[in-house]
């Protein structure tokens, strides 16, 4: 684990009570990845939720954090210290697939509710009646993203897409098949990219010269942004959409001004959702100096989620269904469930403008 | 006077199959006298639940697993230790501090030949022997991952179900061999349950459906979903259900799939697939944690009480609104009849199940059930469960 993740793993642990010596009546446990950038925003995200419950005082929220991460169940044996030594009453998942089925594997066993940032359609399809997803869906977000550009009356459009190497792949390439056969878009070649695969280069010139008419690039931020910059700076000119973690300044940073018109499906947000989201802006960057990403407003929402959902079921009885009825207001909207765990909130598409991804037809200039 | 129970099932063109039982009345001879007929239920009726909890002496309301051993013991794994109950009927807790690996025990098999118990827990695979501890870890030995959901001894090799693969430990040469998805027909590691079947060992994978592995030829055959959607059944009586596989459990040739979104059944001598899921068919539930199998009738642990199945008939035992005990029962081409009994299981929510002809055990989120059967004995099982 980087040095930079484990000292904010200690603040974390500290910080949530401080000033008080209460018995927590809710124990949050975070499984953190072992890539850094999400890491943090995820610690971080949590910690401002943490800290939010806290200053409520409603009853102390504890949080204890672990992480490795990993296919091989390490990720299972992080829930299990979580739940078993630290007494966890509920987990957060990161973005990772497979580390999301070891930790429901968990807890399906132990019936302890997980609340994930995984977008993989797989998550909520494993049937864990207690699991709950806080992001969008990879197959609702392309098929939004495939829908809007596609003009009625014309001829599909066709696009490529470029995923995850390796065991991640699968997913991603499921769910973006999927969501291409259900809105009618020609889906070209699907490319592999990312660790040694990554070769933002070689990409970029394989697809100018199929010149699809846009590019799903379906990656972690700042390897997105690298292939963004890429594939712009290779002539390319057509539509270019990700997944909605793109809202991070790993991105933007990456990409430099290649991030401009890039697309992507976010829940939508009347005003009021708006203003939470600029007040919770405004609160993270002046606890951590750096502006949040997606990862951390989906972070605090999902501790948010657990513990509201929590303090509802206490002395339910045991494995009694998530109480998933009551919307949840989170930084990210207002949190609706189906009955799998999916959010049932509608999304809309933004695109980058400067610097900063706007809803379209709100105030943007792309059309 | 000898009896001797023979039962004859016919299967009707509506599928309903009428069990009767030919009481062969003996004489001193031993000559066969007139046979008397008497309908037989087709499945094993409860009369009544006796609960136990920690005000009992059981050292967690939680019960994970249930296990009566070949001696007559019932062996319990709770979230807080193993537990046996004594002959004087008190429960005996061992626990991390007597060297149980880990204090949750998930799941547990006995091996028959040396009465040894396996036990699945959260963090290593123990062996309880001659009231000693053994445990094997992911660092200590050949077990693929620590966190050990499932377990069976089949042939003299203790099979493990990890999120790493499945552990065959050979008991004899102390060896061992992992299956995953490097070696084995899995998409992903990550095994769920594990079950002996005739002559074979049946693999319950997270995402990967049911791995048959036959031991003689080292060879791997996987039943998957046939429509490939994990929460919609497309193509029903076609397939497992689902690939998530919570559990699995054979007797008699008939194969148990549990998942959570219904039960499936597969006939290994006409290689037919049944499916059932909840509302549509008499399953009292799709989120299944286990199912034990005894002769050919499943015991099936749901969310929200227990399904009792040959395939044909079903009782369903679930706990009503103000706690009163209930079982629904559906018979072919009758409609099905509901009854307030005198006892309830101690929780909707049950983990696991264990039973034979006169009894059967439920382990649940909140406490033990025992359930005592009136009438005659059900039909026998030929084979020993793990």
């Amino acid at each position: 684990m980087p040095a930079r993740l484990c000292g904010s793993i200690v603040l974390l642990l500290i910080a949530p009570l401080a000033g008080g010596a209460a018995t927590p009546n809710v124990t949050l446990g975070l499984v953190v990845p072992s890539s850094e950038p999400e890491a943090v925003s995820l610690l971080r995200g949590v910690q401002l939720a943490v800290g939010d419950a806290n200053e409520a005082g409603k009853g102390p929220v504890a949080l204890e954090v672990q992480g490795s991460g990993g296919q091989w169940g390490t990720a299972g044996n992080d829930a299990v210290h979580l739940i078993s030594q630290l007494h966890a009453d509920a987990v957060i998942s990161p973005s990772d697939g497979a580390t999301n089925h070891l930790i429901l594997q968990v807890s399906g066993r132990t019936q302890v509710p997980v609340a994930s940032l995984c977008s993989d359609s797989s998550i909520t399809n494993a049937g864990v009646i207690w699991a709950v997803r806080v992001v969008p869906r990879t197959d609702q977000e392309v098929e939004t993203l495939l829908a809007s550009a596609q003009q009625p009356g014309r001829s599909p459009l066709n696009w490529w897409a470029i995923i995850p190497s390796g065991r991640p792949a699968r997913p991603v390439r499921r769910d973006i098949e999927r969501a291409a056969q259900h809105t009618g878009t020609h889906l070209g070649k699907v490319l592999e990219a990312g660790g040694r695969e990554m070769d933002p280069a070689a990409k970029a010139r394989q697809i100018v010269a199929a010149a699809p008419d846009g590019v799903l690039i379906w990656l972690a931020p700042q390897e997105a942004g690298k292939v963004a910059a890429a594939l712009r700076a290779a002539g390319y000119g057509g539509r270019l959409a990700g997944p909605s973690p793109l809202d991070s300044p790993g991105f933007i940073s990456a990409a430099g001004a290649a991030a401009n018109g890039v697309c992507i499906a976010g829940f939508f947000a009347d005003e009021n959702a708006r203003e939470r989201a600029r007040d919770f802006q405004r609160r993270f960057l002046g606890r951590f100096t750096e502006a949040p990403d997606f990862t951390a407003a989906a972070a605090h929402d999902a501790a948010v989620v657990l513990i509201e959902a929590l303090r509802h079921g206490k002395g339910g009885s045991a494995g009694s269904p998530f109480p998933l009825a009551l919307p949840i207001t989170g930084v990210t909207g207002i949190l609706h469930f189906d009955n799998q765990g999916n959010r049932t909130d509608p999304l809309q598409v933004m695109f980058c403008e400067k610097g900063c991804f706007i809803p379209l037809g709100h105030g943007g200039t792309k059309s | 006077m000898n009896i001797r129970h023979i039962f004859s099932c016919r299967a009707f063109a509506n599928n309903a199959l009428l069990c009767t039982l030919i009481l062969w009345s003996r004489g001193s001879t031993g000559a066969a006298t007139t046979p008397t007929v008497a309908a037989v239920p087709p499945l094993p009726r409860i009369s009544r639940f006796e609960n136990f909890g920690e005000k009992d002496g059981l050292p967690s309301h939680k019960v994970h697993s249930v296990l009566k051993a070949s001696d007559g013991r019932l062996w319990l794994g709770t979230t807080n230790g193993l537990c046996v109950r004594e002959p004087n009927g008190a429960f005996r807790r061992y626990g991390p501090e007597d060297g149980l690996s880990h204090a949750v025990v998930l799941s547990m098999a006995e091996d028959t030949e040396s009465g040894d118990l396996w036990l699945a827990t959260m963090q290593g695979l123990s062996r309880f022997s001659g009231g000693k501890f053994t445990t094997f870890t992911q660092t200590n030995s050949g077990l693929p991952n620590n966190v050990v959901y499932g377990v069976a001894v089949i042939d003299g090799t203790v099979w493990a179900a990890t999120p790493a693969g499945a552990g065959a430990y050979h008991i004899r040469s102390k060896t061992w061999k992992i299956f995953d998805q490097n070696n084995a027909d899995m998409e992903e590691p990550w095994c769920y349950a594990i079950a002996p079947g005739s002559g074979v060992v049946y693999i319950g994978v997270w995402a990967g459906g049911i791995v048959e592995y036959d031991p003689k030829t080292g060879s791997f055959k996987a039943y998957r979903d046939p429509d490939g959607d994990f929460q919609f059944q497309l193509t029903p009586n076609s397939g497992p259900i689902a690939d998530i596989t919570s559990w699995v459990a054979y007797q008699d040739g008939i194969l148990w799939q549990a998942t959570y979104f219904g039960l499936s059944r597969y006939d290994t001598k006409d290689a037919t697939w049944r499916t059932w899921v909840q509302d549509k068919t008499p399953l009292v539930s799709n989120f299944i944690n286990t199912v034990f199998a005894h002769g050919r009738v499943a015991w099936i642990a749901t969310d929200r009480g227990v399904s009792v199945t040959d395939g044909i008939n079903w009782d369903n035992y679930i706990v009503g609104e103000n706690g009163q005990g209930m079982v629904r029962t559906f018979r072919s081409a009758q409609d099905p009849q509901t009854r307030t009994m005198s006892t309830a299981l101690a929780n909707g929510f049950v983990l696991a199940i264990w039973a034979d002809d006169h009894e059967a055990w439920f382990a649940t989120s909140n406490g033990l059930s025992h359930a005592l059967f009136d009438g005659p004995p059900s039909p026998k099982a030929s084979a020993s469960n793990p």
